[in-house]
């Protein structure tokens, strides 16, 4: 499993944003959903896309929690799956730095939401999509101005990913 | 160089006035982005314990 999601790791984004246009599509098996070109199918190719980031960041803050709690949890009659979610609890900082993460890779994803959002004006234009098409286009000052908001979002988060990282270990 | 400089320019400009289309672009980013994290943390967290506490057998 952990091989899986290792593997999964290293997927190029657009392609997950193909696989997921072909499975959204009209002539698709979800094609009837009529999703595809909608935000719900840029959340979706995002979702896949963080996933395995999830899991092997958690996995990773998991181990050491259960190291030290696990065997205590079950010993003193937790069944496995409360000694999940009590795990889940005690690593809770683990569980934020995963998810800011996830957010981060997420708020990044161009070429997959490209695919499967189509970059509709108003609809499914996202910062990085639409630095994509204005620069293609010669239009710079947008492409730039969204370029810093998007700079600086990516530091605040990474900021606060790791104020959040220090001070709840109380490092 | 000239270019570049009237680029940045405009595009201070974008964003301290705040700009609709630059708004709604970066609102619609910031909801999709939101949404897809907390879907993927949803559906990962758990997996990822799950496998640190050695296998999901209950």
């Amino acid at each position: 499993m952990i091989i899986i999601t290792n593997a999964l790791l290293g997927l190029p984004p657009v392609v997950v944003g193909l696989v997921v246009y072909l499975l959204l599509s009209r002539s698709g098996p979800l094609g009837s959903l009529g999703i595809l070109f909608t935000p719900t199918a840029m959340i979706i190719a995002q979702a896949i896309l963080g996933v395995p980031i999830v899991v092997a960041l958690v996995h990773r803050m998991m181990v050491d929690v259960w190291a030290v709690y696990g065997d205590a949890l079950l010993v003193d009659g937790a069944s496995r799956l409360r000694a999940i979610a009590s795990i889940m609890s005690i690593g809770r900082e683990g569980q934020l730095t995963a998810f800011l993460a996830a957010f981060g890779r997420a708020i990044a994803e161009v070429g997959a939401i490209i695919i499967v959002g189509g970059n509709i004006r108003g609809y499914t234009r996202t910062m990085t999509t639409a630095i994509a098409l204005e620069t293609s286009k010669g239009d710079l000052s947008l492409a730039l101005a969204l370029g810093i908001v998007l700079i600086v979002l990516s530091m605040v988060v990474s900021g606060v990913s790791l104020f959040f990282g220090r001070a709840l270990t109380g490092r | 160089m000239n270019d570049f400089i009237d680029a940045l320019y405009t595009a201070a400009r974008l964003i301290a006035r705040l700009d609709p289309e630059l708004r709604e672009i970066v609102v619609l980013s910031l909801a999709v982005s939101l949404t897809a994290s907390v879907c993927a943390f949803l559906i990962g967290s758990p997996v990822g314990a799950a496998l640190a506490s050695g296998g999901a057998a209950p």
